[in-house]
């Protein structure tokens, strides 16, 4: 039986009951809700009532301010922010913010590629550098992105430009300035059964740093039978930044493994020089309580880092590098007395010196190729002025 | 303040309701003009002057033209005088940086200028309060002689900042005696909430995937050129008639009725009935303060086209200070004159969809010289929709954007189309609640993206 048509009028006096209940009833609780000040999901400190000024009335600034409180104020943000990432994946919408919404659950970050007179600068500084220092033996790690290695996971058409091509041209200059390079691309993807990437964050995982390791062995004539290794879980709850950048899979939780040497293993003293801080142990387990939770790596990155291990062989590295390294280095520890980690954006000091004084025999550039890509802070602290 | 904001929806537009609906009859239009001023102050503290100026100035001239009614000669130099200080204030805000530049390139000179942020819907006020004093001139209406309904007509906030441009005629009667009620409030609610999902969750996301292809500034394939152009396409009507929606929403709020401003012009079957469709209230102030006085189509064929021109080059240039918009406008020229000269028999000839198809060609070309203001990159446009210059006839970035963007395209057609919202009309006769709860799912999806505007990670120094 067909319904009956009635008149509008109902359907107005419906929508004008509800349009102004809604109005009101949303003012009011935004009136009387406290404030919040910080919001767990997106890590940030949440925009507070503007002070009220004549000339931040005129100029305009009071009112952006107060708009920008209300939104982030609004009550129950989180769970319209949620609503809408929600309607954006019904929508099929499978990037967000430069990232990449993959398959098994994989979110990748995409690959913008270097300016060129960008790379050219830093290229340069690395082989101007390797030629004034040819007594130092010098390798380049530059560790792909899951967006390279995992390109399968990626969305069907998703428009990336290939990294390879970028990496290829890289190694082959610094190959021919005497850099030695470890290229992880092969043994990677030979081994894409292995979680190498996390879901959710942007950094390789413990295992991936352990087939680099022992790529860079081979190269880097360091006998990885000193020293063998089991993998044990630290956490079962890290949500990394891609699922906070992009909004995607923001309730996903997983692991991060630590691999520790079995049986005796060498003590290390590891020193934060800025921080005036010593530890026994690369890990940071307090930082697992945090929401960054891969900054239990050596506790986040700091400018410069020393260990030193009691080795036979008294050889010292110098390690330039992102935080890819912070997974990485503790299994190059065994084979160094000492190993000096310097991370160039937060670096201000002088490098020659450092290299003098520490009596540096060996050089590492340890970094994943976004960050290397797009960094600066390499090429000053190599040619500093 | 624009319509499509949090604060507006719920901070501002809650309060002032209450207090326009609690309020003594006698004292709304106060009331209204008060919180039009605030409005419109809120982020535009100083241009509040220029347009409380615009709407005083429009007042004692509209009184002063009412009283030398009996003096043509005398009306005509106030007509002057009025058109010039329009035309100057329009001139300084909107085309002064335009016009230096302009003769700048013609004589091979830069000249500096400082740039004036343009005060919010100045073109669309000034506009207005011309039509006032035309209509005054050509005796349609008397001046009105109270201060406060002229400052509702010049001032009210609906379509304050984006139209439409409300004729004083339209709602003469309307400034001093208008009643409201729960079903006009649910009237102005539904066109309110149907504008604001347009304007949101349609436009915003078409905007995006717009921006998505032409950002890198590289070579779009043949289908990204057109994937880019249709989104842009459905992106600016959503936008324009998304706020006309809400302004006519507001307006049925507090007990006003204004015109439709925008009547499915998709659909049409040609170019004139597309300027017909699309946004109705600026195409009718050309015609009656521009065309007709300068003798319309009442004149020799050649004057005839020369007004075309003039209304075009203007219409062009009304929508923004550049020379492409000029472009635009010359374009809808000629292609009207083609309709009324040449295609005339022939569209009314071939079967409706076909002409229908050859005016949204016509369209989405139109807005190729609309979106890109800069000469060599609006040839390249052009280029790739005919497969020159182009990277290839598809590449993974159009597949991708034709991947992410087919839902919205479902929707968006449909949407642009009266059928589908037929179809919601006759489910509000048939289930109200219904109807009302789809129409307030819609409201709660738009605010859903307008908070999601603020949403900024804090990514803790990112590797």
């Amino acid at each position: 039986m067909k319904k009956k048509t009635k008149s509008y009028k109902y359907f107005f006096r419906n929508m004008g009951l509800l349009f102004p209940i809604l109005l009101i009833v949303v003012f009011l609780i935004s009136i009387f809700l406290p404030e919040r000040s910080f919001s767990e999901k997106e890590n940030r400190v949440l925009a507070s009532k503007p002070d009220l000024t004549i000339s931040s009335l005129v100029s305009g600034q009071f009112e952006k301010k107060y708009e920008t409180y209300v939104n982030d104020q609004f009550p129950m943000r989180d769970m319209w922010v949620e609503l809408k990432a929600g309607t954006d994946l019904l929508m099929g919408k499978t990037r967000s913010n430069g990232v990449f919404l993959g398959k098994d659950g994989y979110l990748l970050e995409d690959f913008t590629p270097p300016l060129p007179d960008h790379i050219r600068a830093t290229t340069e500084a690395m082989t101007t550098f390797a030629k004034a220092h040819s007594e130092i033996t010098q390798y380049a790690l530059i560790a792909p992105n899951a967006v390279n290695i995992l390109k399968e996971k990626l969305p069907a058409a998703a428009p990336v430009k290939d990294q390879n091509i970028y990496l290829d041209e890289l190694f082959s200059t610094l190959e021919q300035n005497g850099i030695s390079c470890i290229d992880v691309r092969n043994t990677l993807k030979e081994n894409t059964n292995h979680q190498l990437y996390y879901h959710t964050d942007h950094h390789w995982t413990t295992q991936a740093a352990y087939f680099a390791y022992k790529e860079a062995a081979s190269k880097m004539d360091l006998d990885t039978g000193i020293c063998s290794y089991e993998q044990f879980p630290v956490t079962g709850s890290f949500q990394g930044t891609l699922s906070a950048k992009s909004g995607f899979r923001s309730h996903e939780k997983e692991d991060i493994y630590v691999f520790l040497p079995k049986g005796d293993a060498p003590s290390h003293v590891i020193n934060y020089v800025d921080e005036q801080k010593k530890s026994a142990s690369f890990y940071a387990s307090e930082q697992l309580n945090g929401r960054d939770k891969y900054a239990m790596f050596f506790n986040g990155n700091h400018p410069l880092v020393k260990i030193s291990t009691p080795t036979k062989e008294d050889r010292t590295l110098l390690v330039l590098k992102d935080s890819y390294a912070n997974c990485m280095v503790p299994f190059l520890a065994p084979h160094y007395r000492t190993i000096i980690m310097v991370d160039p954006r937060y670096y201000y000091d002088d490098l020659e010196e450092l290299i003098q004084v520490e009596n540096v025999q060996e050089i590492l550039y340890l970094y994943n190729a976004n960050t290397f890509f797009s960094d600066t802070s390499l090429e000053m602290t190599l040619s500093p002025q | 303040m624009v319509f499509s904001n949090i604060f507006f929806i719920f901070g501002f537009l809650p309060v002032f309701l209450l207090l326009y609906y609690l309020a003594p009859y006698k004292l709304r239009n106060l009331l209204l003009v008060g919180a039009s001023l605030v409005f419109y102050a809120w982020g535009e503290p100083v241009y509040v002057i220029l347009m409380i100026f615009s709407a005083l100035f429009h007042y004692f001239m509209g009184m002063e033209m009412e009283e030398l009614s009996r003096f043509p000669k005398k009306i005509r130099g106030n007509l002057i005088f009025v058109v010039v200080i329009d035309l100057l204030i329009l001139g300084f805000f909107k085309y002064y940086g335009f016009f230096l530049d302009s003769i700048g390139t013609v004589f091979g000179i830069s000249i500096s200028h400082p740039e004036l942020p343009l005060p919010i819907g100045i073109s669309f006020y000034t506009f207005k309060n011309l039509s006032y004093i035309f209509d005054i001139c050509q005796k349609k209406i008397h001046a009105q002689k109270k201060l406060l309904p002229f400052l509702v007509y010049s001032t009210m906030f609906p379509h304050m900042t984006a139209g439409p441009i409300i004729r004083y005629a339209d709602i003469e009667e309307q400034l001093t005696r208008r009643s409201i009620n729960i079903i006009k409030l649910g009237v102005g609610a539904e066109y309110f909430i149907k504008g604001l999902a347009a304007k949101v969750l349609l436009a915003d996301n078409l905007a995006g995937i717009y921006a998505d292809l032409t950002a890198s500034g590289e070579p779009l394939s043949l289908l990204g050129a057109w994937i880019a152009i249709f989104a842009y396409t459905m992106q600016i009507y959503f936008d324009f008639s998304g706020y006309s929606n809400m302004a006519i929403g507001l307006g049925k709020m507090l007990g006003f009725d204004f015109k439709k401003n925008f009547d499915y012009p998709y659909t049409s079957t040609s170019v004139s009935e597309f300027w017909r469709r699309w946004h109705i209230s600026l195409g009718s102030w050309f015609r009656d303060y521009i065309y007709i006085p300068l003798g319309g189509n009442r004149v020799s064929t050649l004057k005839h086209i020369r007004n075309i021109f003039i209304v075009w080059a203007l219409t062009g240039l009304w929508h923004g200070a550049s020379w492409n918009f000029v472009l635009w406008g010359l374009y809808y020229g000629l292609l009207l004159l083609l309709e009324k000269f040449i295609l005339n028999g022939f569209l009314k000839k071939i079967p409706k969809p076909l002409a229908n198809l050859y005016t949204m060609l016509a369209v989405m070309i139109g807005w190729v010289f609309f979106s890109q203001t800069d000469f060599s990159s609006m040839g390249k446009f052009l280029m790739a929709l005919i497969g020159i210059g182009v990277s290839g006839v598809a590449d993974t970035q159009a597949l991708f954007a034709l991947r992410s963007s087919l839902i919205l395209f479902l929707i968006a057609i449909p949407a642009s189309r009266p059928g589908l919202y037929q179809h919601y009309k006759l489910s509000m006769r048939r289930s109200p609640w219904k109807a009302a709860a789809v129409n307030m799912i819609l409201l709660i999806l738009s605010v859903a993206f307008l908070v999601y505007n603020s949403y900024t990670p804090f990514l803790y120094l990112k590797f």
